[in-house]
């Protein structure tokens, strides 16, 4: 007799969660002991007392919170020229574009229960209607009350019907309701428009509009290219769209084409060598694709020493870098074409920004044109990403045999460790002016952002070296068993794993790094805190509004840093860590 | 005899041999970094030279012409009294809020773990909320409040508890036992009593441990220590002794030649490097013979005795250093010796009320109480709650990864919920708790430096203060530098012992 899975009892569906009445569900949980019933007390009218004090600070007649949406654009963007915002639009859309696409990765396709959302919404429309009834007490009564109580009714009513009328397992896509969400945001958005000059809620519906537009676009992409390299693309695509957000759209460089113009012949002659090289230097037995880097570096000391233009002596370098590594990484025929392709990209590239940070800005301002949160975001996410390979190679140099390089990076790290940011800012802002020649202008943020990837090159050397070292011996054996180099085992052995499993301790060290970045007021830039701090409290208009708007910031840093570390604990819960 | 016949070993040409690249490698690196450092100090120099400053000490000696908002020295005469003013006050912060980020975030750790519904939600939305918002935002915020929002001082204000509290947009004014000049003899009895009741506290507990039986070690430690307090209230002047054998001490190390010191250093830096060495060479041996050494191991050890060697040789070179040395040791002999004097008597401690003065125009606090200024309140409440979240994550760990089972062992041993918490939970809880903990006392100390945004004048304040008078920012860094470095050595050499002493040992 065979066991057919017909034969098998089918599984019984889960049991309903049982529901407990309100009384035993508190009499367990509240008032268990003595001990938890007076706690109870005591934590309640602390808590009830607490709400009232910040009800009424909150609604008080002093507080001014009308100073805060006309100060929107200096919250975002900081004293950028007013009639160049076209510009952050732009990158708002650039980074929409690409998150359009992403969705398509990401796999916004799951499915959400409809209890859910409308529990969502009813908790909303409860705490609206809270706050709105407790605040009528407070002697101000302005329309953000009359909108909080109407606003906070509609919505528990809009998430008690469907309550009534769907059972509990009809679920909804993630994305239409995602969908349908912004669509309401947007509806608000229009009829709350604040500032009706400068029709930012026309542009908040573009870009909307963009992320649909482009998440189509990427479903289309998909269907044509294969999914590894669909993912490659948009990789490389978000890793160059910060540099060209901040080098290209928002500084909005003057190229002085005369000048380029010479010397764009010969870059595209190093270009053309670049494959060249690679083929030879991948084919050639050992002590020849020596020489031929060893002429290639003679060849970029040469450019260095006769001062050949800026733009050539970065390309030679990066050729015999490209070269040195063509051994390793270009070995077969399938990795060689790879290799040519990276070359042609990241010549491109070093091409393109090298071009661009020479020219001076565009922008009618005196040096420092970011500010806001647009500076936010560019010092976290600039630092991140800089600080990255910086990191990567001091916890080599860490955990290297060899001596010398062990020295540097212990007195490296141990340094940065030991002192606290501000420090490290204070010497970036002060000390590095004095090591440059006097016509080296930096600006602030470049020396904020340079002290913060210092910084945080630090720290994240010490989570990757715990990667290191969690890596098994038996993984550098098997390695040298299978005849790989030095190099190829780091690269392709242990880095891998190494980076996998400090991947939670890196996101927990970017939230600190994002939330660092506002330390740079201390120096005097105008990011997002001193916008909060300094710039809104002493206009005429807001004087002395200080407190309505460090919370603010204290919400919006918030909201950041919990959602990030929310995504986190998900990310962690999906690689597993720990669970091995 | 056909054997196969083996090619002759050659050795393979210098640049191909790999101990030869690697420190081709790292000498090339080190040349790089060092002729870096060589021409960026050399135009820095240029710079220097050509806007009229000069990379010498002189801030520490010139009269700064600051101000400070608090501390020791509110008006410096030297830059060094400034510095230490600052050092200082940022100490106070940084003992302080370890001491409170300690309390609330044990706590509030404890309280995420209750069953009471209603606290572990409350302790918990405390902690998501006060870990992400940055910690600069919290300090601002404090400062801003207890400024913009406390009462108003004025001529007759008592604050919300007369006599003992005050508080006011100038401050929050608090009673508090200053300690007097006869405090010191009194803390002669107070460290006795201290190392008495360490000694019962043991004692007892060995007892309880061998006979099983209920000894009462903590009340005992207790009760010990209260009685030498007594009886060091009043019989404080006995302690007068102390200052004796202190004034016997320091002329004895007056009337030793330096000479002397130099050779004992010298030699105990020489002791230091051969035990070093003589260390790693033991943990290279097993019972197979010493281990091949590689090249690494060779520098170790080169290292260690070439520091060794320089130590000793600056130490007979420069008799400076060891003569510097020993006047501080003897200054801070005759220093104690002051301290003491059997004919001095009254109460060690006095109670001191806060109180309001009119000087001029304006009211202020008159320092008759401990006064926390608004840029204190700041700094303080802005980093003991920030690091008092993390710390509530910590200890929440910490008693997580206590297994369950031993907790149900404990409990099927009759033990009751308290004793089980003492003697089962928080001993193991403790172990993993301990070097988490010691970052974070680090992470406090450092973001004390935040005290610049609400003017509170520690290290970095009065730092930038003294730079924007005179110019001289790189030797301000390289102080601030050799602050806070030492500061963190400190704190995790402490952590470090402790730790060593809680870690299971394993056999």
């Amino acid at each position: 007799m065979s066991l057919d899975s017909h034969d098998l009892i089918p599984p019984e569906p889960p049991p309903k969660a049982m529901r407990i009445s309100g009384f035993n569900w508190a009499r367990k949980n509240l008032f268990s002991s003595v001990f938890s019933g007076t706690l109870t007390a005591i934590l309640t009218v602390g808590l009830l007392l607490g709400i009232l004090a910040v009800l009424r600070f909150i609604f008080s007649p002093d507080r001014r919170w009308e100073v805060i949406p006309p100060n929107a654009a200096n919250y975002t963007v900081g004293s950028y020229p007013r009639d160049d915002l076209g510009n952050i639009w732009w990158s708002v859309w650039v980074i929409a574009a690409l998150a359009g696409m992403s969705t398509v990765l990401w796999g916004v396709g799951g499915r959400v229960s409809v209890v859910k959302v409308v529990a969502g919404v009813r908790a909303a429309g409860v705490t609206a209607l809270v706050v709105g009834v407790l605040s009528l007490w407070s002697p101000a009564g302005t329309a953000v009350q009359s909108w909080l109580v109407w606003g906070g009714a509609a919505l528990i009513v809009a998430g008690w019907v469907p309550m009534r009328l769907l059972s509990e397992d009809r679920t909804v896509a993630t994305a239409n309701a995602l969908a349908a969400l912004v669509g309401l945001g947007m509806v608000v958005l229009w009829y709350l428009h604040l500032d009706r000059t400068s029709h930012w809620h026309l542009r908040l519906i573009v870009t909307a509009l963009v992320v649909i537009a482009f998440h189509w676009l990427g479903r289309m992409a998909k269907r044509w290219l294969p999914d590894p390299t669909f993912k490659k693309v948009v990789t490389m695509l978000w890793v160059i769209s910060f540099p060209v957000i901040y080098m290209h759209i928002q500084r909005n460089p003057s190229v002085a084409w005369e000048e380029v113009l010479p010397w764009l012949p010969w870059a595209a002659l190093v270009m053309a060598v670049g494959p060249v090289a690679i083929g030879l230097v991948s084919r050639l037995p050992r002590e020849q694709a020596a020489a031929v880097n060893f002429l290639l570096g003679a060849v970029t000391i040469f450019s260095w020493v006769v001062e050949w233009p800026m733009a050539i002596r970065v390309m030679t370098l990066l050729l015999t870098l490209f070269s040195m590594a063509a051994p390793t990484f270009a070995s077969s025929p399938q990795a060689r074409k790879v290799f040519y392709w990276s070359w042609l990209g990241g010549s491109l590239c070093a091409l393109y920004f090298f071009l661009l940070g020479v020219a001076s800005t565009g922008l009618d301002t005196r040096g420092d044109f970011l500010g806001g949160f647009n500076l936010t975001i560019l010092l976290a996410v600039g630092g991140i990403a800089l600080s990255f390979p910086v990191g990567l190679l001091l916890a080599l140099g860490r955990t290297s045999t060899m001596p010398i390089f062990r020295i540097l990076s212990v007195a490296y790290i141990e340094v940065i460790r030991g002192v606290p940011l501000i420090t490290v800012l204070f010497f970036a802002d002060k000390v590095i002016p004095r090591f440059l020649p006097p016509w080296v202008d930096v600006i602030g943020e470049t020396k904020a952002l340079l002290a913060i990837t210092a910084f945080a090159a630090a720290y994240l050397a010490e989570n990757v070296r715990g990667g290191l070292q969690s890596v098994s011996s038996g993984q550098f054996e098997a390695a040298r068993a299978l005849g790989m180099t030095t190099s190829q085992m780091t690269m392709l052995v242990t880095l891998p794993q190494a980076l996998k499993a400090v991947i939670p301790a890196m996101v927990g060290q970017a939230i600190a790094l994002f939330k660092d970045t506002s330390l740079v007021a201390i120096i005097g830039l105008a990011d997002f805190l001193r916008v909060a701090r300094d710039v809104v409290p002493n206009q005429p208009d807001s004087l002395g509004s200080v407190l309505e708007n460090l919370l603010l910031a204290a919400v919006v840093y918030w909201i950041f840093a919990f959602s990030f570390s929310r995504a986190s604990q998900r990310l962690e819960k999906r690689l597993g860590v720990g669970t091995r | 005899m056909n054997r196969p016949s083996l090619a002759p070993p050659t050795r393979p040409p210098f640049w191909r041999n790999a101990t030869f690249l690697k420190w081709a490698a790292q000498i090339g690196v080190l040349f790089g970094v060092v002729a870096l450092g060589y021409v960026l100090i050399g135009e820095a120099a240029a710079n220097m030279r050509a806007q009229g400053l000069s990379l010498d000490w002189d801030l520490l000696t010139d009269p700064p012409g600051i101000q400070l908002g608090e501390g020791i020295f509110v008006k410096p005469d030297t830059g060094m009294e400034a510095f230490y003013t600052g050092a200082v006050n940022m100490l106070r912060v940084a003992m302080s809020g370890i001491l409170a980020a300690t309390v609330i975030g044990a706590v509030v750790g404890i309280a995420r773990l209750s069953s009471n519904w209603l606290a572990s939600r409350l302790a918990t939305a405390f902690v998501e909320t006060v870990r992400n918002i940055p910690v600069l935002v919290q300090v601002v915020f404090w400062f801003f409040l207890s400024s913009i929002l406390f009462p108003v001082l004025q001529e007759g204000s008592s604050g919300p508890i007369p006599g003992l509290l005050l508080v006011s947009r100038k401050g929050i004014s608090f009673a508090w036992p200053f300690p007097q000049e006869t405090f010191w003899q009194w803390g002669v009895f107070l460290v006795v009593g201290l190392l008495t009741a360490r000694w019962a506290y043991r004692t007892r507990m060995r007892r309880a441990e061998e006979m099983g039986e209920e000894t009462r070690p903590l009340t005992w430690a207790l009760l010990i220590f209260l009685a030498w307090a007594i009886v060091g209230w009043f019989a404080h002047p006995l302690a007068g002794a102390v200052g004796w054998l202190f004034g016997l001490l320091a002329a004895q190390v007056g009337a030793i030649p330096v000479l002397v010191y130099q050779v004992m250093l010298a030699l105990a830096a020489l002791y230091l490097a051969w035990r070093w060495i003589h260390r790693f060479l033991e943990s290279r041996r097993s019972p197979a013979g010493l281990a091949k050494l590689t090249d690494d191991d060779y520098f170790r050890m080169i290292l260690a005795g070439v520091l060794g060697t320089g130590g000793a040789a600056v130490l007979l070179l420069w008799p400076g250093i060891t003569e510097l040395g020993a006047n501080v040791f003897q200054a801070l002999l005759e220093f104690c010796d002051q301290k003491f004097d059997f004919l001095r008597t009254g109460a060690p401690l006095a109670i001191g009320q806060p109180s309001v003065e009119v000087p001029g125009r304006f009211a202020q606090i008159a320092d008759t109480g401990m006064t926390m200024t608004p840029s204190f309140f700041g700094i303080w409440m802005g980093v003991t709650l920030y690091t008092s979240s993390f710390i509530a994550e910590i200890v929440r760990g910490g008693v997580l990864s206590v297994p369950k089972g031993q907790t149900e062992a404990g409990y099927a041993l009759g033990l009751r919920r308290g004793q089980l918490l003492r003697m089962v939970i928080l001993p193991q809880a403790f172990r993993v708790i301990l070097p988490p903990l010691g970052n974070q006392y680090l992470n406090l100390s450092k973001n004390t430096s935040l005290g610049i945004a609400v003017a509170f004048p520690e290290m970095v304040q009065v730092g930038q203060t003294m730079f924007n008078q005179t110019g001289d920012t790189i030797q301000v860094i390289l102080l601030w530098m050799g602050f806070y470095l030492t500061i963190s050595l400190l704190i995790s050499l402490l952590i470090n012992y402790y730790n060593r002493r809680a870690q299971l040992v394993e056999r």
